[in-house]
């Protein structure tokens, strides 16, 4: 495979033997037969088969594209909600501790004694 | 105000524990009423009106918060077992945290990936790495099974986000933390001195004879946790160096060892197995008394992250002089009262050259160690610190307005009187 191919081709491979004299012999006759009897059978199947790859692989990385961004939103969710709550929470223990010392201010005011503002 | 302390209590092995409860006793004058939140199954040691309720978690129940009237202080440190229910708590409600650690990846490690949970592991490096690479990190690191650089990911920003304010223990700490949110509320509190009152009048000669060790050995001790960090191995190897000229120096190591650090193989190896005793875990009282036992107390730690050291602060409470590594949190302490070993490459002869000049001056091991005491007492005061606390949370409520970049010292430090050094 070239470096310019994508890593999904599919590609015919040519017939080898590691027999030391009549490996060439063999090679020749392989080939031969293989011009009769499948290449014209196996190429469109090769083809078939690298449209499918493309296919796949296109979807792939469009799968993986779409996790990103969905992971990316995740991610920024579930910072704003850490804000958020933060934030929420906070004020929430503000408005609780205001209103805790208005109780006491009332209750002084009709006691009639000077509120005492007890450390939180 | 009310408060929930939400962290581990004795009789839990941790140090923490022995810290949160003595600053409960004294953070109870500072309000209206404490809760203890405790993992579940837990039997805090407390005597009556430490607290006035104590509540199991249990995951969803949060009664006791009683919606919004109550401030969870949670107590942060990586003891999986002690502080899982507490990082989960955190993150859900939340409230002030004091942070005991300054790297979180070992514990969330053990709380995601080896309960099976890689989402949240994913999630929580999501959360740390702020330039959006944070799950690509992650992912590749499952993929190589190999976890990432604990140098640039420590997991403490989801506790920064997640709190209305953090306490930690030192500026080096908080450095840190102010470079992950720079509008983060972060306060820094010294922890509490909590020795017991009772050992008070307990010398070195009286502790060695409760401990039934020889008076006239030079005793070399560690105390807490025994861990690679803690620079034991080079310890070993100035006792080795230092055996032939002083017959009667010693090692005493005292506290649980962390699994897989086979640190007797190691003194077996160079031949100390004379010399050095690993005690293992012994009651509050017995580790004081060996603080009290050493003629030198060796608190050294490196790497460091900032994280609390309760068991310096106990050496240093004992009048014991003691070595610690001059890097992280330890750099905050003033020269006079420790002495700092710088490291690298040059610990080892800063150490033997600390050590052989001790051996031999009695005067300045007391003078340190009184240093140290006094220090102390002034600094660690549980009811000046309770105070601290109480006055960090009351600005949290009260909504004051922050600026952490206003003035180097955090607000509550304004209680210490002038000229005193700062924790």
């Amino acid at each position: 495979m070239s470096h310019s191919d994508p890593w999904w081709r599919v590609h015919e491979q040519p017939f080898r033997s590691r027999l030391p004299v009549v490996g060439r012999l063999v090679v020749w006759i392989r080939e031969k037969w293989n011009s009769v009897a499948t290449k014209w059978y196996v190429r469109p199947l090769i083809e078939q088969q690298n449209e499918i790859n493309r296919r796949l692989a296109g979807e792939l990385e469009q799968v993986r594209e779409e996790a990103l961004v969905v992971q990316n939103i995740l991610v920024s969710l579930d910072s704003e909600q850490l804000d958020a709550r933060r934030v929420e929470v906070g004020a929430l223990y503000t408005l609780a501790d205001e209103v805790r010392r208005l109780h006491q201010r009332l209750e002084a005011l009709e006691s009639g004694s000077v509120p005492g503002d007890k450390a939180s | 105000m009310k408060l929930a302390a939400v962290g581990p209590l004795p009789p839990a092995r941790t140090g923490i524990a022995d810290h949160t409860l003595v600053l409960l006793r004294h953070l109870r004058q500072h309000f209206e009423s404490i809760v203890a939140v405790v993992e579940r199954g837990a039997r805090p040691a407390l005597r009556p009106g430490d607290v006035d309720d104590v509540v199991e978690y249990r995951d969803g129940d949060w009664r006791w918060w009683r919606a919004g009237t109550v401030m969870p202080l949670y107590q942060m440190g990586n003891h999986v077992r002690h502080h899982s229910y507490v990082y989960r708590l955190l993150t859900r409600l939340p409230g002030v945290t004091v942070l005991h650690d300054g790297n979180l990846l070992p514990f969330i490690h053990a709380v995601t990936l080896e309960q099976g949970r890689r989402d949240l592991y994913v999630r929580e490096l999501s959360a740390a790495v702020r330039d959006g690479s944070g799950h690509q990190r992650a992912w590749r690191s499952l993929r190589e099974s190999k976890p990432p650089d604990a140098e640039q990911v420590r997991l403490l920003d989801r506790v920064v986000r997640s709190s209305l304010g953090v306490l930690v223990h030192n500026t080096y700490l908080r450095d840190h933390l102010l470079r992950i949110d720079p509008a983060a509320r972060i306060g820094v509190v010294p922890l509490v001195n909590v020795a017991s009152p009772h050992l008070k009048g307990v010398n070195r000669e009286t502790a060695r004879r409760r401990l039934d060790l020889d008076v006239d050995d030079f005793l070399l001790g560690t105390i807490g946790f025994i861990a690679p960090s803690k620079r034991l191995d080079a310890v070993l190897q100035l006792l080795q160096r230092l055996a032939p000229s002083h017959p009667r120096l010693r090692l005493i190591c005292v506290g649980p060892m962390m699994p897989d650090y086979d640190l007797p193989a190691h003194i077996d190896r160079l031949g100390l197995g004379e010399r050095v005793s690993l005690v293992g875990y012994v009651s509050h009282d017995q580790l004081e008394l060996y603080a009290r036992a050493f003629d030198v107390g060796v608190n050294l730690r490196y790497p460091t992250w900032g994280e609390s050291s309760s068991s310096l602060l106990r050496l240093m409470a004992a009048g014991t002089p003691t070595l610690v590594t001059d890097a992280g949190g330890f750099r905050d302490l003033p020269d006079d009262v420790v002495i700092k070993i710088p490291p690298g490459a040059e610990e080892m002869e800063a150490l033997t050259a600390w050590v052989k000049r001790l051996l031999g001056d009695a005067e300045l091991r007391g003078a340190i160690g009184g240093a140290a005491q006094i220090y102390v007492l002034r600094q660690h005061d549980p009811e000046t610190v309770a105070a601290q606390y109480a006055g960090f949370i009351r600005d949290i409520v009260r909504g004051e307005e922050w600026n952490a970049n206003a003035d180097d010292r955090s607000p509550e430090m304004e209680d210490v009187p002038p000229g005193e050094p700062s924790s």
